[in-house]
C-alpha cells in the first residue's frame, strides 16, 4: 500500500516538473527563436530567405554574405563606433542619472516637487517634436558628425532619473545615509561608497535600457553622422539594401553579429538583476 | 516621419544662398546623399574614364542609407534648416513634399540653366521635376515605366494565349483574362493562383500615367471626378472579381509569389525586372514583359538628383555640373543602367544598341523597347505643392474602397473633402 502511494507520489511530483519543464521550454523557445532565426538567415541567399514554409536551418550562404557585408562597409569601424557611443552613454547616464536621482530621492530643497514635476513633464512631449530643435541645437555647438550628440544630451535624461529616484527612494535608508554623515562621509563618498553600491540593481536595470536604447539608435545617428566611417551598425547596415530590396543576405549575418554585445550586455546585467532582486527579498 | 513632415511643410521657405560660379581650376569635394544602390551604380560613373576626364577636379563622397532612412534623414535637415549634401537624391513621390517645404533650388535659373539640357531627357519626368510655377526643382535620372510582368508557363496552363495577355485590350479584358488566372491549380477545392499582387496596384496607372495629377489648372482637388472615381472603380471590380493575391507589397508572402507561382503577373515599374533576375525569383525562367492594358503608358517611381537650397552655395555650381553628367551624358546613363538596371532618362540612349539587345533572363525578349516606348508616351504632369498630402489622402481612399467597401462616391467625396481641409 504505502508503495503504490509512494509511487503514485512520485508520479505526481514528476508529472508536475514535467509540466513546469514543458512551459518553460516553451517560453524559451518563444524568446530564443528569433536569435537563432537570424542567424539561419544570415546564412541565406536572397531568394532563400522568403520561401514558404520558411527554411529552419542553416544555408551555406554565410561565406558570400559574410564577403559582402565587409566589402560593401567597413563594419568593424562602425561595430568599434557602436560599442563606443552605447558604452560611454551607458556609463555616463548612470552616473548622471543616479546623482539626479538620489538628490531627488534623498534631499529637501525649495522648488524640488516644481523641479520634478517639470522633468517628469518632458517624459510627455513627443520625441519628433524634438528632432528638429535638437538638431540645431547640436549643430550650433559645433556637434555635428561627431559622438557627442549621442551620448551628451541624453546622460541625465528625464526616465533615468526618474527610474533612479524611485529605485533609490526606496532601497537606500534615510538612516543610513544619517549614520554615514554622523561617521564623517562627505556627500560624495555617501554617493560612492552608500548610494551606487545599494542602487545597483536599479542601475543593472538603466544601464541595460541605456546600453539596448543606444545600439539600436537608428535616426540620431544617422542624421548626425552623415559620415560612414563615424556612423554606427543599424545606419551601416541600413545602406546595404538595395534599391530594389535585396542585400538581406549580408543585412541579416551584420544583425547577427550586431546582436551579439546586446546579449552578452543583457545576460550580464540581468545575472545582476535578479541576484540582486532575490538578495533584497531574502532581506526584506 | 509623418512627424516630421507636418514639420516640414510648417517651415519657413529658405532662400537660395549666392551661388558662386563653377571654376574648373579649383578643386571640389562634392558630397551625394543617395538611397539603396545609387552609391554603387554612380562610384563605377564617377571611377569611369570619361568622369575623371571631365572633372579631373572633383572628388565624389557618397552618404547613403536605405529608402526610408535618406528620406527621413533629409527631411529633417531641411526642416532644420541646416546644410545638406551638395547633392541629395529623391524619389519622384517625394518631389512635392520638398516643393511644399520650399526646400529645393530652381535649377533652371543661372548659373543652371537646367532648361538647356531637359529637351534632351523624357518630357513625362521633366515635367514631374517642375512645379505649376514653373520651377526645375529636379533632374530626372532615372525613370520607371509600368509594364505588365507576367509568367509565360503559368498563362498558357491558365488557357490564355499569349498574344492575348500581350495585347490586353482594357481593364475589362483585363478582369476578364484575369479570372481565368485565377484558379485552383491542385484541385483542392481552393483558389492558389491569382492574376495579380493586390488590387491597388491598378489605383494610381489610370491617373495621369501613374502620377495623380491631384490638381486641375484651377487648384481644384480630384478634377475631373469622373477620372478618380473610374480608379476607385477599377481597384473595386478587381477586388470584387477576386482576382488579387491580397498581397500587401515587400511582405514575405508578395516576394515569395513570384517564385512559387501564387500570382501570374504584375503591374510595376520597370526596375522590378532587376529585382526579379537578381535576388526575388533568380531561378524561374518564364517571367516576360507586356504593355499594360490598353497600352496605358504610366510611370512608377524614379530617382532624381537635387540641390537643397540649404546645400552648400559655393559648390551648389560644381555640384550642378556632377548632376548634369549623371543626368545627360550618355555613359553616365548606361553605366548606372548596367550596374542596377535603373531606365535612363536620356532619350539619346535608346537608340543605343543595348536598348536593341533581348534579356536573357526574360527568354531574350526586347524588354528595353518596351520600355522605351512606354517612357516616351508618358502623359506629362507637373507638381504642386500639395501633392504628397493629396496622394496620402487618395491612398486612403483606395484602401477604403478595397478593405472596408466603402460607396465609391462617399470615397470619392471625403477624399475630395480632407484635400480642402488639408489644403486650407
Amino acid at each position: 500500500m504505502n508503495k503504490v502511494l509512494r509511487r503514485q507520489k512520485l508520479t505526481k511530483k514528476y508529472s508536475s516538473r514535467f509540466l513546469i519543464y514543458l512551459i518553460l521550454f516553451l517560453f524559451v523557445f518563444i524568446f530564443a527563436f528569433p536569435f537563432y532565426y537570424v542567424f539561419v538567415l544570415s546564412s541565406l541567399d536572397d531568394s532563400e530567405i522568403f520561401t514558404s514554409p520558411p527554411r529552419l536551418f542553416f544555408g551555406t550562404h554565410i561565406l558570400e554574405n559574410w564577403r559582402i557585408l565587409f566589402e560593401q562597409i567597413n563594419f568593424g569601424r562602425n561595430f568599434l563606433n557602436s560599442v563606443g557611443i552605447a558604452t560611454l552613454s551607458t556609463l555616463f547616464t548612470i552616473f548622471f542619472c543616479t546623482l539626479g536621482g538620489y538628490a531627488f530621492a534623498k534631499y529637501s530643497f525649495k522648488g524640488k516637487k516644481i523641479l520634478f514635476t517639470f522633468v517628469l513633464t518632458t517624459l510627455a512631449i513627443p520625441p519628433f517634436l524634438n528632432i528638429i530643435p535638437f538638431f540645431r541645437m547640436m549643430v550650433a555647438f559645433g556637434w555635428y558628425n561627431t559622438w557627442l550628440p549621442l551620448i551628451v544630451p541624453g546622460v541625465a535624461n528625464a526616465f533615468g532619473i526618474f527610474l533612479m529616484t524611485q529605485f533609490i527612494g526606496r532601497a537606500v535608508p534615510d538612516e543610513m545615509l544619517e549614520a554615514a554623515r554622523i561617521d564623517g562621509f562627505g556627500e560624495l563618498g555617501i554617493l560612492f561608497r552608500i548610494v551606487f553600491p545599494l542602487a545597483a540593481p536599479g542601475i543593472s536595470v538603466l544601464g541595460t535600457i541605456t546600453f539596448i536604447g543606444s545600439w539600436n539608435n537608428f535616426l540620431g545617428a544617422l542624421i548626425l553622422l552623415p559620415k560612414i566611417e563615424r556612423t554606427t551598425i543599424p545606419v551601416a547596415l541600413s545602406s546595404l539594401r538595395s534599391q530594389s530590396g535585396g542585400g538581406f543576405g549580408a543585412i541579416y549575418i551584420g544583425t547577427a553579429l550586431a546582436l551579439l554585445p546586446l546579449i552578452i550586455v543583457f545576460l550580464s546585467f540581468s545575472k545582476k538583476i535578479i541576484n540582486d532582486f532575490a538578495r533584497g527579498s531574502i532581506k526584506g | 516621419m509623418g512627424g516630421i513632415m507636418v514639420l516640414l511643410i510648417g517651415c519657413p521657405r529658405q532662400e537660395q544662398g549666392e551661388v558662386a560660379p563653377y571654376d574648373p581650376d579649383q578643386e571640389y569635394t562634392i558630397t551625394i546623399g543617395g538611397y539603396g544602390d545609387l552609391e554603387r551604380a554612380y562610384s563605377v560613373v564617377v571611377n569611369s574614364a570619361g568622369f575623371k576626364a571631365a572633372f579631373p577636379n572633383i572628388t565624389i563622397e557618397f552618404q547613403t542609407s536605405d529608402f526610408n532612412g535618406h528620406h527621413q534623414r533629409l527631411t529633417t535637415i531641411i526642416a532644420a534648416g541646416e546644410e545638406t549634401n551638395d547633392i541629395e537624391a529623391l524619389e519622384v513621390g517625394f518631389i512635392a513634399l520638398f516643393v511644399e517645404g520650399g526646400g529645393l533650388r530652381d535649377l533652371s535659373l543661372s548659373p543652371f540653366n537646367g532648361n538647356e539640357i531637359t529637351p534632351q531627357l523624357v518630357p513625362f519626368a521633366v515635367s514631374n521635376a517642375t512645379t505649376t510655377e514653373g520651377q526645375l526643382v529636379a533632374m530626372p535620372v532615372d525613370i520607371a515605366p509600368a509594364v505588365f510582368f507576367y509568367r509565360e508557363e503559368v498563362v498558357k496552363a491558365s488557357g490564355v494565349s499569349i498574344e492575348e495577355i500581350e495585347n490586353i485590350r482594357d481593364w475589362n479584358h483585363f478582369i476578364e483574362i484575369g479570372r481565368k488566372l485565377t484558379r485552383d491549380t491542385d484541385g483542392d477545392g481552393e483558389i492558389d493562383q491569382w492574376a495579380i499582387p493586390h488590387a491597388s496596384d491598378a489605383s494610381l496607372i489610370p491617373l495621369n500615367g501613374g502620377k495623380g495629377g491631384w490638381f486641375d489648372s484651377n487648384n481644384n482637388p480630384l478634377e475631373p471626378a469622373e477620372a478618380f472615381k473610374g480608379s476607385l472603380e477599377l481597384v473595386q471590380e478587381i477586388r470584387n472579381a477576386g482576382i488579387d493575391a491580397d498581397l500587401g507589397a515587400w511582405s514575405g508572402p508578395w516576394i515569395e509569389s513570384f517564385k512559387n507561382g501564387a500570382v501570374a503577373g504584375n503591374m510595376i515599374g520597370a526596375w522590378f525586372g532587376g529585382a526579379l533576375k537578381t535576388w526575388i525569383a533568380p531561378e524561374v525562367t518564364d517571367w516576360r514583359v507586356a504593355y499594360l492594358p490598353g497600352k496605358v503608358a504610366a510611370s512608377v517611381g524614379g530617382t532624381y538628383l537635387t540641390l537643397p537650397n540649404s546645400s552648400n552655395s559655393q559648390r551648389a555650381a560644381a555640384a550642378w555640373e556632377v548632376i548634369k553628367y549623371l543626368a545627360a551624358s550618355p555613359e553616365s546613363q548606361l553605366i548606372v543602367f548596367r550596374e542596377i538596371d535603373a531606365y535612363p532618362a536620356l532619350i539619346e540612349v535608346y537608340e543605343d544598341p543595348v536598348m536593341q539587345e533581348g534579356v536573357d533572363y526574360f527568354g531574350g525578349q526586347q524588354t528595353r523597347l518596351i520600355y522605351a516606348d512606354v517612357a516616351q508616351s508618358i502623359p506629362e504632369k507637373t507638381v504642386t505643392p500639395h501633392d504628397s498630402i493629396a496622394a496620402s489622402i487618395w491612398g486612403n481612399a483606395v484602401s477604403l474602397v478595397i478593405n472596408e467597401e466603402t460607396n465609391i462616391n462617399e470615397a470619392y467625396d471625403l477624399a475630395k473633402e480632407q484635400i480642402l481641409a488639408s489644403i486650407e
